[in-house]
């Protein structure tokens, strides 16, 4: 059976287990590893997906992706897409947990 | 105002060497220490191609002599032997790096171009004065060969 898709109601937050840094023009997420940075496992993220990861914070997805279409040239619906696509590559790498 | 940025939003990181010496300078100064997979042949049998290291930032781990070190060369990071650094020679000097299976030196380099020190090997553990008087033999008697070589 597979897993259903994350819902805009729900809230994710960025895991413990990754970093994000702005480094140069570039945004990564750096896993950790016992106390460690795992830099062979560091990942790139693009505009859009540095500035979803900097709304984890508690907001939901709804307001995220109102955010999204505040800030790109994209509808809600393209905003909503974006949004979970971007939040399922996350939970694959174990980036998130649901609040 | 709508900006581009959509796209593939994440993806296995494929930064410049710049920024990659960058992204570690700053994970280096971040955290204990950092996870960096060996890759080539030059290392061994000390550190075989796959073998994971912990690096620690030379400010919190100085670099001694023997050690194996995270080294900016000019062709990019390079995880190498300090087979001429402190206490044998200045901390403020010229430092130099090898490979154990390489035939002679790396170029000069300064003490701020060595980001850090390996500190662990997952796995295994790191011979440290063997293969540095063995490097360094190699090193020197390969250009006591080069002067005698008949011109």
């Amino acid at each position: 059976m597979s897993r259903p898709g994350p819902s805009l109601d729900q809230v994710y937050l960025r895991s413990e287990r990754m970093v994000g840094r702005r480094i140069a023009d570039e945004f990564v997420l750096v896993p950790i590893v016992g106390r460690g940075a795992d830099v062979d496992g560091i990942y790139n993220l693009n505009r859009l997906g540095a500035f979803i990861w900097e709304r984890l914070d508690g907001r939901d997805g709804s307001a995220i992706v109102a955010e999204i279409v505040d800030q790109f040239d994209v509808d809600s619906q393209g905003a909503a897409r974006d949004y979970r696509g971007f939040i399922t590559k996350l939970q694959s790498i174990n980036a998130v947990t649901l609040a | 105002m709508p900006v581009d940025g959509r796209g593939s939003e994440l993806r296995s990181a494929d930064l410049s060497e710049d920024v990659t010496s960058q992204v570690l300078a700053e994970c280096l100064a971040s955290f204990p220490h950092v996870r960096l997979t060996v890759t080539g042949a030059c290392m061994e049998p000390a550190l075989p191609s796959g073998r994971i290291v912990r690096v620690r930032a030379a400010e919190r781990r100085p670099p001694r002599w023997g050690d194996v070190v995270l080294v900016r060369q000019a062709d990019g990071l390079r995880l190498h032997r300090l087979v001429w650094g402190p206490p044998v020679a200045s901390a403020v000097g010229w430092w130099r790096t090898k490979a154990d299976r390489g035939p002679a030196l790396d170029a000069r380099v300064r003490r701020e171009d060595v980001l850090g020190t390996v500190v662990a090997v997952e796995g295994g553990r790191l011979a440290r004065l063997g293969p540095t008087v063995t490097s360094l033999a190699g090193a020197i008697f390969a250009r006591i060969r080069q002067f005698l070589r008949p011109r």
